[in-house]
């Protein structure tokens, strides 16, 4: 049978043909997978909407143009910032907001950022510390580099807490480049009241009552705490509750930092060995299976009071309210690693997402309206009451129950360790944190001794 | 007439010529630029910021990956590289082999079972981390099991068991490719050497020793070749099944990656991506070359 072979020529065009539309056909803007976006989507009617007028003021009317917001998705926060979205919406009829939550934040930000499409992003600019002699994060270079509008001067920051603005995980060098959406405290210990109350059991203050407690917990056969230890870092919240109690205020965390890179420090004696025994208490009084768990396991095992405490932060109040369903009430107290009550009173955290004002941006104008119009009372008690943030500013009354019970933890804000820690470049894992947590059972097979040396020794090699 | 042959199928050298220089433009521009790109990279402390100006630091990120104080961790990353490829390479291959014999003979629901050994391939990796994070949950079937027993485990969750439960998922997941490349190559082994070896009284281990083994081997040195560098490479599944905090399984991929897109608090820059990913280079490099080497000489003794 006779065929006819096709020219190489026309093969040749065609292929270059194929190639054009194949080209062509990628200029159509993909859904980011894994994200959720406020623009052609169905409100979250569960998501508080901030109080709106209806009407359009003048001002609001003027402005017009596009707001692309991006932040890492989480369904609490989504959830908040849309509703500000939506609100935004209605009050500037001419600007179109879109906020847009991702699973892969960073990279997402930097393609954003580079292509010039996002306008308002999530970034953590901190104030670099001249005794670790290096290279300040990213975010800070690019604050620096006059990428994120100067925002010190707006008057909308006057909303916020002002210690909370000039602390060195926000301020560089007396500059404001980021809103903080809000406050996490992870220093604490999330507990069930109902297996306190059944136990005739008060909140330790102390670590010799907190021992009192594991005590009489075992005693009864109930495992006294749990944590989502696959997802690594609630493994290091005991951790970080000792640091608190040991080095209560900003100074003292800090002065340790510096202790740890000028060698002042000595990990192997004194209080930080004292701290590694005291979170190997903690490990051993663990459920077995706490290194297996992640948190949502973590978190259902507690609502199913497999564990009488269960370590945590702040943000994942919600998501214990959820696995709770009302079976029991539960509460969270700071973590009492120091002898002294006085010592253990305060909860510290971190400032939560940040929200900076690309340079960069062809709608600058429209941006900074929606941080002002987010920075507005009335819409930021919604955006709290929808994320479960603790605020970032004062006299924010909400209804959330669980924030109200921990203010008295919370009178003055201080930053958990993770949030002041700075690694050497070329660290060893073991000096990570400055305490060899992971090799303490059940992560490892040290005792506390073995893992301070080995800590101290990963901090000298750098030094 | 000849050489109108030679230039088959054009009839001028120009049209040759043309179609030669125009498929290596996209190569060119697609790997070398991009590889070339990645070597003068390594010598910068350039991050994914825009805005942020970058600076030439010469072998300053090499000898990051190198310094003394680190020097434990660099190498444990290199160990766990060479035993996760290894042991995904040896147990894949041989375990694909059997599989792709036993599916090659005569039994029943063949089509089935090569279906089902397929499967895996089809499901991608999050959905087979998806999968395998449920069967290895402390709540799962396995640990239900262990119950039985009166032990328990933290599978993910145990330092010196994670790196081997994720190397036996990528087994399971890459079993399927392999099977069927070795499926391929049985078949193609003239069905007649078996009928005369029947005849000759041959037993099914002298058949596969003496027939199977050698006119497979250009397969298997094939596929070995392929899976090594996939192995030297492989990160995907440790990342989705334990994350980028876990110094005991890191391999140098999962480094490449955590540097290059661990988010801004991990304080790495792209170049130093760049250099492990060019570190990553030379071992994949040095042992493909070192197993090609050996599996051809072996090629040739049989």
């Amino acid at each position: 049978m006779a065929t006819r072979r096709m020219s190489p020529y026309l093969a040749l065009a065609a292929a270059c043909l194929m190639l054009v539309v194949v080209g062509c056909a990628g200029t159509s803007e993909p859904a980011d997978e894994g994200s959720t976006t406020t623009q052609n989507s169905t409100p979250d009617t569960t998501a508080e909407t901030p109080g709106s007028t209806g009407e359009t003021p003048d001002s609001t009317a003027d402005l017009s143009g596009q707001v692309n917001i991006i932040a890492p998705t989480n369904a609490p926060s989504d959830a908040g910032f849309q509703a500000v979205t939506e609100a935004f919406n209605e009050a500037y009829p001419n600007v179109t907001a879109t906020y847009t939550g991702v699973a892969e934040y960073d990279t997402t930000r930097a393609a954003q950022l580079a292509a010039g499409t996002a306008d308002i992003v999530v970034c953590f600019p901190r104030q670099p510390q001249e005794f670790t002699g290096q290279t300040a994060s990213e975010d800070t270079l690019m604050a620096q580099a006059g990428q994120f509008v100067d925002l010190t001067d707006e008057p909308f920051m006057d909303n916020y807490t002002q210690t909370v603005l000039e602390s060195p995980r926000s301020a560089i060098d007396g500059r404001v480049y980021a809103a903080p959406t809000g406050l996490a405290y992870a220093t604490g210990v999330f507990y069930n009241e109902q297996i306190f109350e059944d136990n005739d059991l008060e909140i330790p203050t102390t670590w010799a009552e907190l021992l009192e407690v594991i005590d009489t917990l075992n005693a009864q056969g109930i495992t006294p705490f749990g944590y989502g230890g696959l997802d690594a870092f609630p493994q290091t919240l005991p951790l970080y509750g000792l640091i608190n109690s040991m080095y209560p205020d900003d100074d003292a965390k800090w002065d340790l930092l510096e202790g740890l890179w000028d060698g002042s420090v000595d990990l192997t004696t004194g209080t930080p060995l004292e701290i590694l025994e005291r979170l190997q208490v903690v490990y051993d009084n663990s459920t077995d299976i706490s290194p297996g768990m992640t948190i949502v396991e973590s978190l259902a095992a507690f609502g199913n009071g497999e564990f009488a405490m269960v370590f945590d932060g702040t943000w994942d109040q919600k998501a214990i309210l959820d696995v709770v369903d009302s079976r029991f009430e539960f509460g969270m107290f700071p973590f009492p690693g120091g002898d002294q009550a006085e010592e253990n009173q305060f909860l510290s955290g971190k400032i939560e997402l940040q929200l900076c004002v690309a340079e960069a941006s062809e709608n600058k104008e429209a941006a900074l309206a929606w941080l002002e119009f987010f920075s507005q009372p009335e819409n930021y008690t919604s955006f709290v009451e929808n994320s479960g943030f603790a605020p970032a500013q004062p006299n924010i009354v909400t209804e959330d129950a669980f924030m109200e019970s921990i203010a008295p933890y919370t009178d003055e804000f201080r930053l958990f360790w993770e949030a002041i820690f700075i690694a050497p470049q070329g660290l060893a894992p073991e000096g990570n944190t400055g305490f060899a947590y992971s090799l303490l059972e059940p992560f490892g097979s040290s005792t506390p001794e073995e893992a301070a040396t080995a800590a101290q020794a990963a901090w000298a090699a750098v030094r | 007439m000849a050489s109108t042959e030679s230039l088959f199928p054009f009839r001028r050298r120009a049209g040759l010529r043309l179609t030669f220089y125009g498929a290596w433009t996209p190569v060119l521009f697609f790997i070398f630029v991009p590889a070339a790109f990645t070597v003068v990279l390594s010598f910068t402390d350039i991050r994914r910021a825009p805005g942020v100006p970058w600076q030439w630091v010469g072998l300053d990120n090499y000898f990051r990956f190198f310094n003394p104080a680190r020097l434990g961790t660099s190498l444990t990353v290199i160990r766990n590289t060479l035993v996760y490829a290894g042991l995904t390479v040896l147990i894949g291959c041989f375990v694909s082999l059997g599989i792709a014999v036993l599916l090659n003979g005569r039994i029943r629901g063949k089509t089935v079972a090569r279906a089902l050994v397929f499967l895996p391939t089809i499901l991608g990796v999050t959905v087979v981390g998806l999968i395998w994070s449920m069967i290895f949950s402390v709540y799962g079937p396995v640990q239900e099991m262990l119950s039985w027993f009166g032990v328990s485990s933290n599978f993910f969750g145990e330092p010196r068991l994670a790196l081997y439960l994720v190397i036996f998922v990528v087994i399971w997941a890459s079993l399927g490719v392999t099977t069927i490349i070795f499926l391929a190559g049985l078949q193609a082994i003239p069905a007649e050497l078996y009928e005369v070896a029947a005849v000759d009284g041959a037993t099914a281990p002298q058949v596969f020793r003496h027939i199977t083994w050698p006119l497979l081997a250009p397969t298997f040195t094939t596929t070995m070749l392929l899976n090594v560098i996939a192995g030297l490479q492989g990160y995907a599944l440790i990342y989705v099944l334990l994350g980028t905090s876990r110094p005991y399984a890191e391999t140098l991929g999962l480094a490449v990656f955590s540097a290059g897109f661990g988010g801004s608090s991990t304080g790495t820059t792209q170049g130093f991506a760049a250099a492990v990913a060019m570190i990553q280079f030379v071992i994949v490099g040095v042992v493909s070359i070192a197993v090609l080497l050996f599996l051809k000489r072996r090629e040739a003794k049989l």
